[in-house]
């Protein structure tokens, strides 16, 4: 599946796990997706500049409504409350949507350079961004500029909040943990147990430590104790032969905490990190999977296929080039974790 | 899990193989309480200590900084397992299998607040030789590290989402496809002579930290690519080979440096046609009215410019060994997109750096050098400033 320059006769299946489509789909890539912490509304945002949210019902999707930007969204986020939507992206600004009460979108936020990462701080009342400028910022919805300002050494490429753990992950492989209690201090900077460039990360329920993932085809399982850094591990996953694929999103599964990756490969996979085994490799997709999330309470993982850039321009045909939304209803034996493997006495 | 009260000898050692698994107690040497929070009193000492010491020197973090952490967290000496590199079992890597059986050896001489410095550089370069055969990425735009938790061996990440909003940009001014193309393979070729340079010496060229060894790398850097000319790395036409080529050509310079890769560069030319048939389309993303009347022949000519101007560039990578920003102002997305943009004044090749310079849209990519308040050791322009900043 390594050629994606678009052959028009025998298309491979692009649903080859026979997920529930979610129409009508983006026009161009999707960047992002987010389901509001209270109820089955998903929120997708993409390079064809839009936001868009759908209702999902049981058996059925419906088309709920969409704002745009002027340039490509590349996140969002939902309000804890399950009213709002920030979206943010190539345009340096957050738009506050509304969406719920019917309202229009107001822009919130700024930065110098596009806006990859966003979330929101329940307990802070604050939005926070990560963008390409370096910098992090913390934002009161209701001021212009704003509440804090913290510098990273270099690009935010990825962004976990559980509070009051943050990871911040940048270019050069740097990962700054922050403790948001005390949001000015970074809490502990180190370099990725990973070679090569971060990708995304995610922080594990409990709060010990989190997942890092990168373009190599490896996530690092990483402890933030000293004391725990004895169950540090890293593992290979997204690769085909000889091919390594980019591990594009990482997430945990809110009831079983076990976690989901999904990669450049099309594939997505589900883990069990206590019992370091995967619980599930699902079928490749043509396209690549460039993000991928749980609703609320796990019974639903949303992923989009959609070519990623991960072969550059060349290989991107805005002809026939196309973007799926899916959704997939995980089987309680693929995310509910399992006892380790017996491992028997010492040799 | 534990069977035995007793500690574990080898863990407090920090090489015992059994990880988990093991029966004896990983308790670490000087018993520390593990605090179930990760934020307790313990680690708020970890955080007065980190901030003490990382302060001075926020360029060198890559180096030095790595050495404070450490040895914060080597605070109670202890542990020291997963801060030592090619010692962490824990990896279900194949690649750190065929270091493990070198490691025992590594144990006593790798420095405990590890900064690597390469106490066994054969080690290190046997680390670079298998990542890159092994684990090599199909994303070539990216730092790297050979040493995990070590600092990068080579920085200037590029993102897929940067590369991609750059593509649209251009394409939103009115670049044709083509020379978006050609510019991502500029940024792609420049990176994978990093890469290049860093197989043939690693840790010459690449400790920030002693401006001594600096001017030697300078030279180090020019005898090791004017070797490189002749027998140069692939230069690619495109991302989709690379999978295939990209391993093929390393095992050739490791195997055989003299060899010419007549055969790699064979491969080029035999995708040319995928450049060809993408390159068909008028471009929907971010604009209207591209033409789609491209070239017939821009793959072709491409590799011929390429091949030339990759001399050029590996000559001017020389000079400035991290291969950073004098930005070339093809890349501000000046009209009259050309295949052959590459004839225009190419200073050096550009990395990540131009990706972020890119997205400041008030500054112009030459410009943002000279604005800069600090310079790290690796980033200082040769040549002399512009007019407009004298």
């Amino acid at each position: 599946m390594a050629n994606l320059s678009g052959l028009n006769t025998g298309v491979a299946n692009p649903n080859p796990n026979k997920s529930f489509e979610v129409l009508p789909a983006p026009s161009d890539s999707v960047s992002s997706l987010s389901f509001s912490p209270k109820a089955n509304y998903l929120v997708a945002t993409s390079w064809d500049n839009q936001v868009r949210c759908w209702e999902i019902l049981p058996g059925s999707s419906q088309p709920k409504a969409s704002i745009s930007h002027d340039f490509p969204v590349l996140c969002s986020t939902w309000k804890d409350d399950g009213t709002t939507v920030f979206s943010g992206g190539c345009d340096k600004l957050v738009k506050m949507w509304p969406l719920m009460s019917g309202g229009q979108p107001t822009q919130v936020a700024a930065h110098d350079a596009p806006i990859k990462e966003m979330a929101w701080i329940q307990q802070m009342n604050l939005l926070v961004t990560g963008s390409w400028d370096k910098t992090l910022r913390y934002w009161d919805t209701r001021q212009a500029q704003p509440v804090h300002t913290q510098q990273l050494p270099e690009r935010c490429y990825a962004l976990t909040v559980l509070y009051p753990l943050m990871v911040v992950g940048t270019a050069d492989r740097h990962l700054i943990i922050y403790n948001l209690q005390s949001p000015q201090t970074e809490f502990k900077r180190i370099t990725s147990p990973l070679k090569y460039q971060t990708r995304c990360l995610a922080a594990f329920p409990d709060q010990q430590g989190f997942l890092v993932g990168s373009i190599e085809g490896r996530v690092g399982v990483h402890h933030l104790d000293d004391s725990q850094q004895s169950k540090n591990f890293t593992f290979k996953c997204h690769r085909e032969g000889n091919e390594i694929y980019s591990v594009n999103s990482l997430n945990f599964h809110p009831v079983h905490h076990t976690f989901a990756t999904a990669g450049s490969d099309g594939a997505f996979n589900f883990w069990d990190k206590d019992s370091k085994q995967r619980l599930k490799a699902m079928a490749r997709c043509p396209y690549p999977i460039p993000c991928s999330t749980f609703n609320n309470d796990g019974s639903i993982f949303a992923y989009a296929v959609c070519y990623d850039w991960s072969k550059g321009a060349e290989n991107h045909n805005p002809a026939t080039a196309k973007t799926y939304i899916y959704l997939h209803s995980p089987l309680e034996s693929e995310v509910k974790g399992k006892p380790r493997i017996g491992t028997g006495g010492r040799k | 899990m534990n069977r035995r009260k007793e500690p574990c000898r080898n863990f407090q050692r920090g090489s015992c193989q059994y990880g988990d698994r093991c029966k004896f107690l990983h308790v670490a040497p000087q018993q520390s309480k593990p605090s179930t929070f990760g934020f307790g009193a313990q680690s708020a000492l970890h955080l007065a200590q980190n901030t003490q010491q990382q302060k001075p020197n926020p360029f060198g973090f890559g180096v030095s900084g790595n050495s404070q952490l450490k040895g914060a967290s080597n605070f109670g000496a202890r542990n020291q397992s997963s801060s030592r590199p090619f010692e962490n079992k824990w990896t279900r890597s194949s690649s750190i299998a065929s270091t493990t059986s070198t490691s025992p050896q590594q144990n006593d001489s790798l420095p405990q607040a590890a900064i690597h410095k390469c106490t066994d550089p054969e080690l290190c370069k046997r680390q670079i030789v298998e990542d890159f055969k092994n684990e090599a990425p199909l994303w070539k735009l990216t730092c790297y590290g050979h040493c995990k938790n070590g600092p990068c061996d080579i920085i200037g990440d590029i993102s897929f989402e940067e590369l991609r909003a750059a593509a649209y940009e251009d394409a939103r001014r009115g670049l044709s496809l083509q020379s978006i193309v050609e510019r991502e393979r500029n940024l792609l070729n420049s990176k994978l002579i990093e890469f290049d340079n860093l197989l043939r010496n690693p840790y010459v060229l690449r400790n920030p930290n002693s401006s001594g060894t600096s001017l030697f790398a300078v030279t180090n850097s020019n005898a090791s690519l004017i070797g490189a000319q002749t027998n140069a790395p692939p230069s690619f036409s495109s991302f989709s080979q690379l999978g295939v080529a990209t391993n093929v050509g390393s095992t050739i310079r490791t195997s055989v440096p003299g060899t010419p890769p007549s055969a790699v560069f064979n491969q080029p030319s035999s995708f040319q046609s995928n450049g060809q048939t993408s390159g068909g389309f008028a471009m929907k993303f971010g604009t209207s009215g591209i033409g789609s009347q491209l070239p017939t022949q821009p793959s072709g000519s491409s590799l011929g410019p390429n091949s030339s101007h990759f001399n050029n560039s590996v000559r001017a990578a020389g000079s400035q060994h991290f291969s950073f920003p004098a930005v070339s102002p093809q890349f501000s997305g000046t009209s009259n997109a050309s295949p052959n943009i590459l004839d225009g004044p190419q200073v050096a090749p550009t990395t990540a750096h131009q990706a972020s310079v890119m997205e400041k849209q008030n500054v112009s990519p030459d410009d943002s050098i000279w604005l800069k308040e600090e310079w790290a050791i690796g980033e200082i322009p040769v040549e002399a400033p512009p007019e407009r900043f004298c």
